[in-house]
């Protein structure tokens, strides 16, 4: 399987095939990422587009000798900030009309038994409303590092962040969380 | 090592993340600070809490629309800057073309005034002024002329000889 810069060089020498590949590759965790900053799945949608997009115009411009995964999710969190700054008013809303669906969806799958299935959904439907109403820097720092297993150097490096922000950001994001989820949660540090 | 920041490393420490010597750090003061340990143990359950939200894979068609998007998209914005280009080219064309002009305008004065006398011999070199010029032109267009009649005499009976051969 060709490396990353492999498919990088090719595809700034114009092979578009090089490109897709690229695509092939990353689109899964592009597409999780934005899921889980924008929430909306057709917000997430459009985000991973442009995102593509973006990398498509940017690429003749890529220094090879800096990371690819890096670059590209720097571009794609700078896609979501802004998707999220431009759509603040529209995203409560949808958010709202985002959670009732997916619930109606979540109720709908029933391959465990109801009640378990019930709850877990629930349970999930609530973790990710938490995770969702995480301020917009930590709840970046979280999902890049926990989600998407990026390194504290790899997300610093991301955002243009110390590592020691980054630490400070995943951790105050864990503390809003434990205090949302974990029964008896609320306590000053984890 | 504080209680504050070894709760700060505890997410990098469960992922193995940093150098030996802080982890080794981190895990002693684990094992003599109870709050810290009670800290680690809640910070497990809510990492996997947080699995519980699975990563969800692009949609089948994502790939597809997606290059059909770039395709179209640079497409368009290709033939803008196309045009954006032809544009631009246009007055450099212009100035080229004057540029060129002023060259040859240049050269032809330049030939006028030395060159042209020179091949024209003695006869030209001997008048002056406007009639310097007028002169020299005659002499050498005559010149040229009478050369060029010469050559394309010579290649006829050439070719006359050729047909007669070959008939």
């Amino acid at each position: 399987m060709a490396t990353d810069e492999i498919l990088v060089k090719r595809a700034q020498g114009g092979e578009l095939a090089a490109y897709e590949d690229l695509v092939e590759r990353y689109q899964d965790r592009v597409y999780g990422l934005a899921a889980r900053l924008l929430a909306a799945p057709e917000d997430a949608r459009d985000a991973a587009q442009e995102i593509f997009v973006r990398v498509f115009r940017a690429l003749p411009g890529f220094d090879l000798r800096a990371d690819f995964a890096t670059w590209l999710y720097r571009i794609a969190t700078n896609v979501c900030l802004d998707a999220l700054r431009r759509r603040r008013r529209e995203r409560l809303h949808n958010l709202q009309a985002g959670s009732d669906s997916d619930r109606e969806h979540l109720l709908r799958d029933d391959r465990a038994g109801p009640e378990d299935v019930w709850l877990g959904k629930e349970r999930l439907l609530e973790l990710q409303r938490a995770v969702i109403d995480l301020p917009d820097d930590y709840r970046v720092a979280l999902v890049l590092h926990h989600y998407q297993q990026m390194s504290y150097r790899q997300v610093a490096d991301c955002l243009g962040l110390t590592e020691k922000a980054v630490a400070t950001r995943i951790h105050r994001a864990k503390l809003l969380l434990k205090q949302k989820l974990l029964p008896g949660g609320g306590g000053d540090a984890l | 090592m504080r209680c504050s920041r070894v709760q700060e490393d505890m997410s990098r420490y469960l992922l193995g993340e940093g150098n030996s010597m802080a982890r080794a750090a981190l895990a002693e003061h684990l094992g003599a600070c109870p709050v810290c340990t009670a800290r680690m143990a809640e910070l497990r359950r809510l990492n996997d809490l947080l699995d519980l939200w699975q990563p969800e894979p692009a949609p089948d068609d994502f790939r597809a629309t997606l290059m059909l998007e770039v395709a179209t998209r640079f497409s368009r914005e290709g033939e803008v800057q196309h045009r954006q280009q032809l544009a631009q080219a246009a007055p450099i064309r212009t100035v080229e073309l004057l540029r060129h002009l002023a060259v040859a305008v240049a050269l032809a004065l330049v030939l006028s005034w030395g060159i042209v006398p020179w091949l024209a011999g003695p006869q030209a070199l001997a008048v002056t002024g406007a009639d310097r010029l007028v002169h020299s032109y005659t002499i050498a267009s005559d010149s040229v002329l009478q050369d060029t009649v010469i050559i394309i005499e010579s290649l006829t009976i050439k070719l006359n000889f050729e047909e007669l051969i070959s008939r």
